[in-house]
């Protein structure tokens, strides 16, 4: 198992033009049953990207994805790579032009021939066809930002954690994301809840607590440990001593500010809305960047009481999870950029009555 | 091809030659487009002149052109280009929604005012660092937006800032409440070009982004999810 700064060859795709990301050539690390078109793992997570959803080769899911593959959202689990073949078919008959932009790809080495990505995207499309979410075209521009962490093997994704910026898609083609989520928890109130245990699990999960473990030298443990400072213990002006005071911060819906009173903004509104939070930190990862600076990515979840009432609306009294997904950048020792993704629309969603009790 | 002349290309409404890396975006005009496609279309829309007489400051990883009442400030790799502002009049575009989100930026009863760490930006000399920070001071106390009266609370957040030689070149985002009872909220930026003297700020000239100051002004103030 390598350290997070080991590989120096294998470069994160920052600052590079595309040509030379996906240009072919021979081996720069041991992949062993990875195809022998891999130059490295982060070319593995760029090229099969670009293969499966710009090249338009979906078939290619069949032997990128394992078949018992777990994908999580927080709109439900989905399992096998034959479900990743039909949704990645039914997104792109929408947005069949879609461009899937790498902005990075944080990984880390697990062990045991497991390598894990956390690959930040912006998906550049036109809303051209008509989708179960987005509802009829209307040929808009969406560019939402995606973060998918992917566990692999061996050429083949075996588990899936993917968040996506969805509720700004939604108000990118002017749609009306409570009335989609109301809808949706109408229809999540149908039928068989068992299918909807998976929430109430996790947020069980949540709350017994559990960080994944994080060695003091670690670059993720300062990002870290703000987050747990701040919705653990409430400290938010102590957490945000991690930041730069003129931080870059952008969340979900289109916050974007400077700052660290801001990112404790960001924090506050959730914070504000959720009474008796649980966090855990789920997972980490970190690699070098260009000109020293250093990448760190935290999958991390809260649960909690939807018991304020502010952004969200009234309080419903429902209990709430979110998944979610930070990218950070962190120079001379302090954080310089937060790049946070979660599905908000599924959080509505959840507040309207919706994926089970 | 250098980042300049590639910037003066795309700054025409030209397309580049592989220039501008896939997740470049431009801030311009109140509002953020992503992509090669949508910042030529922005550029076409509203082209950007850089002639002969333009104010030119370079260094590692940054470049920055002041025309007139006008600048464009890019992060660069190598001479291909990551990010680009640009500031001045101009129609503001209509923006996305987004969720507005109540903030202190000063954590302190008394009043910061620039947010600044020179670890931040190492291309900036100590004595730049110095002349920026006092730019900064001067923007907190003087901005004043649309010609009006001075703005309620004006706060300078450091985004870029770089030396080269005696001159150099900063980008703050401001974050200001306006001026009337009900308030107008959020941030815009301005740029300034800079030149130091004996250690010291000898004088600069700053450019206030007018359109995305127009847009903060005409901006509603959502603090939740809405329609």
């Amino acid at each position: 198992m390598s350290r997070w700064n080991d590989h120096p060859q294998v470069l994160s795709p920052v600052g590079r033009r595309f040509a030379e990301l996906i240009e072919e050539g021979p081996r720069r690390q041991e992949l062993p049953g990875y195809e022998p078109v891999y130059r490295d793992f982060v070319d593995y997570i760029v090229r099969c990207t670009h293969r499966i959803w710009e090249q338009k080769d979906i078939g290619l899911c069949r032997t990128h994805y394992s078949k018992d593959c777990v994908m999580h959202t927080l709109a439900g689990p989905q399992v096998g790579s034959e479900v990743v073949v039909q949704n990645t078919i039914g997104a792109l008959a929408m947005s069949s032009d879609r461009q899937v932009i790498a902005e990075d790809v944080i990984w880390s080495d697990e062990g045991d021939g497991n390598l894990y990505s956390s690959h930040r995207i912006v998906s550049s499309s036109t809303h051209l066809g008509d989708d179960a979410t987005l509802g009829p075209a209307t040929c808009h521009e969406a560019g939402a930002r995606t973060i998918a962490d992917c566990l692999c093997r061996e050429n083949r994704i075996i588990e899936e954690w993917l968040v996506r910026d969805n509720l700004r898609a939604v108000w990118q083609v002017g749609g009306n994301p409570w009335e989609l989520a109301r809808s949706q928890a109408a229809a999540d109130r149908e039928g068989d809840q068992t299918r909807h245990a998976w929430r109430a699990a996790d947020i069980a999960r949540v709350r017994a607590g559990g960080d994944v473990a994080i060695a003091a030298d670690h670059p993720a443990k300062l990002p870290a440990a703000a987050l747990i400072s701040a919705l653990r213990h409430d400290l938010f002006g102590e957490a945000a001593h991690a930041f730069s005071p003129a931080a870059e911060i952008r969340w979900p819906s289109n916050r974007h500010g400077y700052g660290r009173g801001y990112w404790i903004g960001c924090l506050t509104q959730l914070r504000g809305a959720l009474q008796l939070p649980a966090i855990t930190i789920d997972h980490i990862a970190a690699r070098p960047l260009p000109h020293g600076d250093v990448a760190v990515a935290l999958r991390w979840s809260l649960a909690g009481v939807h018991a304020g009432s502010g952004v969200w609306g009234p309080a419903s009294g429902r209990d709430l999870l979110v998944l979610a997904i930070s990218h950070y950048r962190l120079r001379a020792g302090a954080i310089v950029e937060d790049l946070t993704v979660f599905d908000e629309l599924a959080v509505l969603r959840q507040i309207c009555g919706g994926l089970g009790t | 091809m250098s980042a300049l002349t590639a910037l003066r290309r795309i700054a025409d409404g030209e397309r580049p030659n592989g220039e501008l890396l896939p997740p470049c975006r431009l801030e311009a005009f109140g509002v953020e487009v992503y992509g090669e496609e949508a910042i030529v279309q922005s550029f076409r829309s509203a082209p950007f002149e850089i002639s002969a007489s333009a104010e030119i400051i370079a260094a590692e990883g940054h470049i920055a052109v002041f025309e007139g009442e006008h600048a464009l400030f890019a992060d660069l790799h190598g001479e291909d280009i990551a990010r680009i502002w640009r500031l001045g009049p101009g129609e503001p575009a209509t923006g996305e929604p987004a969720i507005g989100v109540p903030f202190d930026p000063d954590l302190w009863q008394s009043r910061r005012e620039v947010a600044l760490r020179r670890e931040d930006h190492p291309a900036l000399s100590k004595n730049g660092a110095t002349a920026v920070e006092a730019i900064g001071r001067d923007l907190a106390r003087k901005w004043q937006s649309g010609g009006g009266p001075g703005d309620y609370r004006v706060r300078p957040f450091l985004l870029r800032a770089f030396s080269a030689g005696e001159r150099g070149a900063a980008l703050f985002a401001v974050y200001r409440l306006g001026p009337l009872a009900q308030r107008s909220a959020g941030f815009s930026l301005a740029a300034a070009t800079f030149q130091v003297a004996g250690g010291k700020l000898s004088g600069y000239t700053l450019i206030p982004d007018q359109a995305g100051e127009t847009a903060v002004h005409g901006a509603v103030w959502r603090p939740r999810v809405t329609t």
